[in-house]
């Protein structure tokens, strides 16, 4: 059945040396570094180059080395990275509770390959409890962040690795398990064990605030992606399914669509651009069943007048980590990588794939 | 809507979340039968009543099959002494302190010709008065001023519920703000023992219990001061004890706060009399159980009590009489930044100009006290609200150079930290920070009573009241009407309609007053250097028994070196990092 697909999932690389299972993976948006983090309270960074193919050189692959290995100091497990825009600093959640703002000591001038080691520039406290996800805003000057304490911060970034506290917004009543910004706008969405999604913005006389609550899945939603247009937000749901909010006015979002496919959680969503024209971009899926799917989200004209999403079924991968659980997809935000994504897994190890069509 | 409780034990979504399970050992106090060498374990049962019962399960006879076994209690110290989970404190605190609690004490206080007969006293917070009376100006048609309802809940509590003095706790914050005042001076001054500047208020005991669980390394830094109940406290158990010819255990005492973390703060170690077995307030409760305690009294607070209007007195009626109402302009939260910088101005031998900032909102402001050349002589801040805690926090960690992050990634962070403040540039932080946790400060605390459900949903944009559903208007949220603002923002509206009754207690003198005007600013006058006067003669009686004060003495004469500590054992506390040892259950995800 895979093979009346359009393309098929290709593996390029495959990074071991996590202690214990790998838990996320972040592309740094500007320089070719490709993070991870584990559960041995280590984040790995990887350089990578493309290569080209003896045989056919318009196949472009990517050849991985491993740059370094940050021992966080965390004291627990390292849930989550997030790069900032810039591609300047990477902020690290641990259920530590604490957060941890990297950046490398800048030695020699700027394009020097030669750059300090990673150091942590600051370390936010606040949260009580482990600390799940975090994101930086589009523009980089907000930082939010989860707990398992219920709450969502917001956090201002200041110039020299200064935060301010923005906002704490105490909206869920369960565990939160991601964050997720917008693409463009200060719009901030959180989910959690509750089943629920909150969106948050900010009153800019007052505080943040939430403004709606998306109810629908009839499970903990594990993960958020936004589309590259802002228009649509994917949910990953331990009812496993997939659901699709379009905003249909300012503060109004709707569940226009349900994607199945999965038997068993669904723990990480990813919308990147794709390749090729005239869709909304590839939506990438993966949990613990082990499978990937990726999906081709496009919009139909209806006789209505209003455009319609529709979807298809692009790629399948089953077992991309062997047995194992994966934990988390993301796609590869660089220009000419959009058909890149990444993977990490159960079994401690960050792998790197790379969607192709069938008939090559 | 848990956001103006942020920090308080309304409701058991509290922010200060339970992070673990209890760990109580329970303590078995029946003894322990000789068990045969070799015996078999026993087994637990629970019969239908919960009670349980420890079984043998071999050698049984009727007589000693069950051993009937002790519940496990946990009192609400267990609970302050564990950073685990607020919300149990919570449950025991409800029952420990509350209204019906005060109802049980007062039905079993033996008759006054009793040698066991205790003097019940009541001592009401302005805050709470202030909550009382706008929620009485909102359904009546002229506003009721705090005296006016002081007078009001004192002929509730004497006729109706038999206490026999009703006090506020002005005179009490009197004193806490000269100590306050006193500490701040010995820290500037760098006195040996006296703490770290900044210094921070410590009246909010929801900000100290914070601080004590998760930011030990502010602790330093917190004023040593009682708070104004707490001194309350002391003034009610010892100096009037005394003046009755009472033992502290001979009085009890009950509070009406607004905020249930106040109940935390009475069961405080530091404030229990080992020698008396009894604490200085006996009893926290809430405006809201006030008003919940008159409701079941049937007693109508809008109805006006006789003599309610007497401008209130000058001087004192008799040994214990409390000057009433005394206002310390400011804040609504205790003035405590403002009385701070008054007495700064007061003593500063030059002319000394005060300006205010608003940083982002009404809940963040900068003080700063500059000389004629413009040169920063003082810089202090008000912050309300858990999200300005957190930041005050973080910048006065970072200003004084403590270490804000546990664990190696934090000591990396500091370490950078300290290297960047070598290298100078480093802005001058404050002297002085007004924290509190709630945000509005004490007049929006969780304890306070919260605008009449529907009051404000059913007010329309222009002010007038009108029923959305019967003109036809889709109540339920919409695109339009975004839920969060109205839901939330209601309170606000609430909240500083709380403030402005408030300060009803003084009006602001026009530049000409008018004769009554001029008069009633004569009186505040008057009360004001009554108090003045009454808190050195309290100090001396206390600290100094048998002599008399100074004439010309005020708060900070300085006393021989035993008197001093005895004040300082009457008018300070302290405060202890609460460890947390116990790892929750482990977490997967």
């Amino acid at each position: 059945m895979d093979q009346d697909l359009l393309a098929r999932i290709q593996l390029i690389a495959h990074l071991e040396g996590h202690d214990d299972r790998a838990w996320h993976v972040a592309w740094n948006p500007v320089r070719p570094i490709l993070a991870s983090c584990s559960a041995d309270k280590t984040v790995r960074l990887y350089n990578y180059r493309p290569t080209q193919n003896a045989e056919s050189p318009s196949d472009i692959s990517l050849e991985f080395s491993l740059n370094t290995t940050i021992p966080t100091g965390h004291a627990k497990t390292v849930r989550a990275v997030a790069w900032s825009p810039s591609g300047k600093t990477l902020a690290t959640a641990s259920f530590d509770s604490n957060i941890g703002i990297w950046a490398q000591e800048e030695e020699g001038d700027e394009d020097s390959n030669l750059q300090g080691e990673w150091e942590c520039m600051s370390l936010l406290e606040g949260h009580e409890t482990e600390c799940k996800s975090i994101a930086y805003s589009s523009s980089g000057t907000l930082l939010a962040s989860c707990s398992r304490d219920k709450t969502v911060w917001v956090w201002e970034v200041h110039p020299d690795s200064d935060f301010e506290c923005m906002g704490v917004m105490m909206e869920h009543t369960q565990d939160v398990k991601c964050v997720a910004w917008h693409p463009t706008e200060e719009i901030l969405a959180s989910a959690s064990y509750d089943d629920t999604i909150k969106l948050y913005v900010d009153d800019p006389s007052e505080d943040w605030f939430c403004f709606t609550t998306l109810t629908g899945h009839t499970s903990t939603v594990w993960s958020l992606a936004f589309s590259p247009d802002g228009r649509f937000l994917a949910s990953g749901s331990d009812d496993q399914t997939i659901r699709i909010w379009e905003r249909v006015q300012e503060h109004r979002w709707e569940c226009i669509s349900v994607l199945e496919g999965h038997d068993r959680s669904v723990y990480s969503v990813s919308w990147g651009r794709g390749k090729g024209e005239g869709h909304l971009g590839w939506l990438a899926s993966t949990g613990g069943d082990g499978l990937i799917l990726v999906w081709e989200m496009s919009l139909e004209a209806t006789e209505s007048g209003k455009d319609k999403m529709s979807r298809k079924l692009i790629a399948r991968l089953p077992a991309g980590h062997g047995v194992h659980d994966i934990n988390s997809i993301v796609w590869c935000p660089r220009q000419g990588l959009e058909d890149v994504f990444a993977t990490a897994g159960d079994d401690g190890v960050a792998r790197v794939w790379k969607v192709v069509p069938s008939n090559s | 809507m848990a956001f103006s409780g942020a920090l308080t034990l309304t409701d058991l979504n509290d922010f200060i979340t339970p992070s673990q399970a209890c760990i109580k050992p329970v303590e078995q106090s029946n003894p322990a039968p000789v068990h045969d060498p070799g015996a078999a374990s026993t087994q637990i049962q629970v019969d239908s009543s919960g009670s349980y019962y420890e079984v043998s399960p071999i050698g049984r006879t009727e007589a000693n099959a069950k051993k009937k076994l002790q519940t496990a209690e946990i009192s609400l110290n267990d609970c302050l002494a564990c950073s685990g989970c607020i919300t149990s404190a919570e449950s025991v605190l409800i029952t420990l302190q509350s209204h019906t609690e005060v109802l049980n004490f007062l039905s079993s206080n033996p008759a006054p010709s009793s040698p066991t007969h205790k003097i019940p006293v009541l001592s009401i917070a302005p805050q709470s008065l202030a909550s009382l009376a706008a929620s009485l100006s909102s359904s009546s048609a002229r506003p009721v001023s705090l005296t006016q309802v002081l007078r009001r809940v004192r002929a509730f509590a004497t006729r109706v519920l038999g206490f026999e003095h009703v006090f506020d706790t002005t005179f009490a914050r009197h004193v806490a703000l000269r100590e306050h005042a006193r500490e701040f001076a010995e820290r500037r001054a760098g006195k040996d023992g006296a703490g770290k500047l900044p210094m921070l208020a410590s009246a909010c005991p929801g900000w100290v219990c914070y601080a004590e669980k998760t930011h030990a390394e502010m602790l330093p830094f917190i004023s040593a001061a009682k708070s104004p109940q707490q001194v309350m406290g002391t003034l009610v158990k010892e100096w009037m004890g005394a003046k009755w010819g009472k033992a502290p255990d001979q009085v009890y005492h009950v509070t009406v706060m607004p905020c249930y973390d106040k109940k935390l703060e009475a069961s405080r170690q530091d404030f229990y009399n080992d020698v008396y077995a009894t604490r200085d307030v006996d009893c926290v409760i809430t405006t809201g159980e006030l008003d919940l305690l008159m409701r079941e009294k049937d007693w109508d607070l809008s109805e006006p009590v006789a003599g309610e209007l007497d401008p209130p007195a000058s001087s004192p009626s008799d040994v214990t009489a409390l000057p009433e109402l005394l206002v310390h302009p400011g804040s609504s939260s205790g003035s405590y930044l403002h009385s701070l910088i008054a007495s700064f101005i007061a003593s500063s031998p030059v002319p000394l100009i005060h300006t205010v900032r608003t940083v982002r909102n009404a809940d963040y402001e900068e003080h700063t006290v500059v000389d004629e050349a413009g040169t920063p002589v003082f810089r202090g801040a008000r912050c309300y609200g858990f999200r300005n805690l957190q930041n005050v926090v973080r910048k006065v960690g970072r200003d004084a150079g403590v270490q804000v992050g546990r664990g190696a990634a934090g000591r990396v962070a500091a370490l950078r930290r300290a290297r960047k403040a070598d290298a100078g540039g480093e802005e001058r932080g404050y002297n002085y920070v007004e924290v509190m946790a709630c945000p509005g400060g004490c007049v929006n605390g969780g304890g306070q009573l919260r605008p009449t459900a529907g009051a404000e949903k059913s007010v329309d944009a222009e002010g007038f009241a009108r029923d959305w559903a019967e003109s036809g208007v889709r109540v339920e949220e919409d695109g339009l009407q975004i839920q969060a603002p109205s839901a939330k923002w209601g309170d606000k509206e609430w909240t500083k309609k709380v403030e402005e009754t408030y300060w009803r207690a003084l009006p602001t003198p026009p530049p000409t007053p008018t004769p009554e005007e001029r008069e009633i600013e004569r009186a505040e006058e008057e009360k004001r250097r009554w108090a003045d006067r009454l808190a050195v003669e309290v100090l001396y009686e206390m600290c100094r028994p048998g002599e008399s004060p100074p004439h010309d003495g005020t708060w900070d004469v300085q006393m021989d070196e035993r008197a001093e500590t005895t004040r300082r054992k009457l008018f300070r506390t302290q405060y202890r990092a609460v460890e947390s040892e116990v790892v929750g259950l482990a977490v997967k995800w």
